[in-house]
């Protein structure tokens, strides 16, 4: 990993998909970009890990195929299925859709591993990458922004013309931009578990569980199961979880041998409401960070909004007006809030409770 | 990977403010994890300088 610069054209925070796509549109541009990342690289990342038909559109249009490293098996998923804790039979439902976004008739999703994907979009853009690196704040100075960090347990400063805040829901540039939209965010919580297990649902489908006031999925992933549970009201994460986890051994024959992983990871309830923030001025918001997630899609929002956010930083070097001007018009930017309302809409009519 | 505050902690707060969900109290001698309500996304252990939380 790259050891870091004091100046920099662009500093991305987040080595997600969302700063991936960004740095990648500044690749040919001859800008000196970084993207810093807090974990250390290949980092995982609580998430199901499916690449949908919107975000493999996406990625066909304009990355070379994906390497064969990075998918788990099984290597497609056909669609989704559901459960619901309430029905007595608790049979299986077929789904209308893998991706709300999208037409039913080209389902079909990529299985893959979130640390792999992440990083070779990251490596693919071009960017250099500085990993173990932490933002602690910014500021905004007539010519710069002074971004503090602690990169490798040492702090320092680095300056850039521009800051993208590609730092996902806890985002820390959105935080110093606006307290008063932090304050007003409430959260949700979810909880994950992968077990080495076995159990009657096949393999290859998207499971949901739809609860009264929550949802959960189960994905067979490589070896392993990974059960989810997302909780928006007084239930802890982990107490759903354990529900889940009665219910499928009741009903569907689950049978834990060995918990190889817990982990969680925490939304807020911007995309649900709609309530984007784009950034300010040269600081712009990209993916989770902004507020924009597709239902039970992030990957295709982050994808999407980082090529405009490139784009917009491109413009604004060329005509001197910020970076906002450009990206809040951007056709993207402007489809993009209406396809994740559309889909929130779409989610709640087919009984999701989230939102 | 649930998480624990060891001993090492200097009651500085960062952590109890930086969990979202509020799992982190201050138990008067040092700050404690709520294991229930933790969901053990880490986001405290970035802003934790004395290194005092721990995967258990």
């Amino acid at each position: 990993m790259s050891a870091l610069k004091e100046n920099y054209d662009v500093i991305i925070v987040g080595s997600g998909p969302a700063g991936a796509a960004a740095a990648k549109t500044f690749c040919h541009s001859g800008l000196d970009v970084v993207i810093i990342e807090k974990c250390p690289l290949p980092r995982d990342k609580m998430c199901s890990g499916v690449i949908l038909p919107s975000a493999r559109k996406f990625l066909e249009q304009h990355y070379d195929d994906l390497p064969e490293h990075i998918f788990t098996t099984p290597r497609t998923l056909k669609c989704s299925r559901y459960v619901r804790m309430n029905d007595d039979q608790s049979r299986v439902m077929s789904f209308p859709a893998l991706d709300l976004a999208e037409d039913p008739s080209d389902e079909y999703g990529f299985n893959v591993s979130r640390s792999a994907f992440d990083l070779w979009l990251c490596e693919a853009s071009g960017a250099a990458l500085a990993d173990n690196c932490f933002l602690i704040d910014y500021k905004e100075e007539p010519e710069n922004i002074t971004v503090q960090v602690k990169h490798n347990g040492k702090y320092m400063e680095i300056k850039a013309k521009y800051l993208i805040g590609a730092d996902g829901t806890i985002s820390r540039v959105r935080r110093t931009l606006a307290p008063e939209l932090e304050q007003s965010l409430n959260w949700i919580a979810l909880y994950e578990e992968h077990y080495e297990c076995q159990i009657d649902l096949e393999p290859g489908w998207m499971y949901w569980i739809l609860d009264q006031h929550s949802f959960g999925s189960i994905l067979h992933k490589g070896k392993n199961l990974h059960i989810t549970a997302a909780t928006t009201w007084g239930e802890t994460a982990k107490n759903l979880l354990k529900r889940y986890v009665n219910f499928l051994t009741a009903q569907h024959g689950l049978k834990i041998a060995k918990t190889t992983m817990t982990r969680g990871i925490i939304m807020n309830d911007q995309p649900f409401r709609g309530d984007y923030l784009l950034g300010k001025g040269n600081i712009l918001l990209v993916g989770e960070a902004a507020g924009f997630v597709r239902a039970l899609d992030g990957i295709t929002s982050a994808l999407v909004t980082g090529k405009a956010t490139g784009e917009s930083v491109l413009q604004s070097i060329q005509s001197g007006k910020t970076a906002l001007d450009y990206y809040s018009q951007h056709e993207l930017v402007v489809a993009e809030q209406e396809i994740c309302n559309k889909s929130h809409l779409k989610m709640a009519e087919l009984g999701f409770p989230a939102g | 990977m649930a998480y624990e505050i060891t001993d090492d902690c200097v009651l500085c707060g960062n952590c109890a403010d930086e969990c979202p969900i509020k799992a982190v109290k201050n138990e008067g001698d040092k700050y404690a994890i709520e294991q229930e309500l933790c969901v053990e996304c880490g986001a405290c252990t970035f802003v934790c300088d004395s290194g005092a939380i721990v995967t258990k």
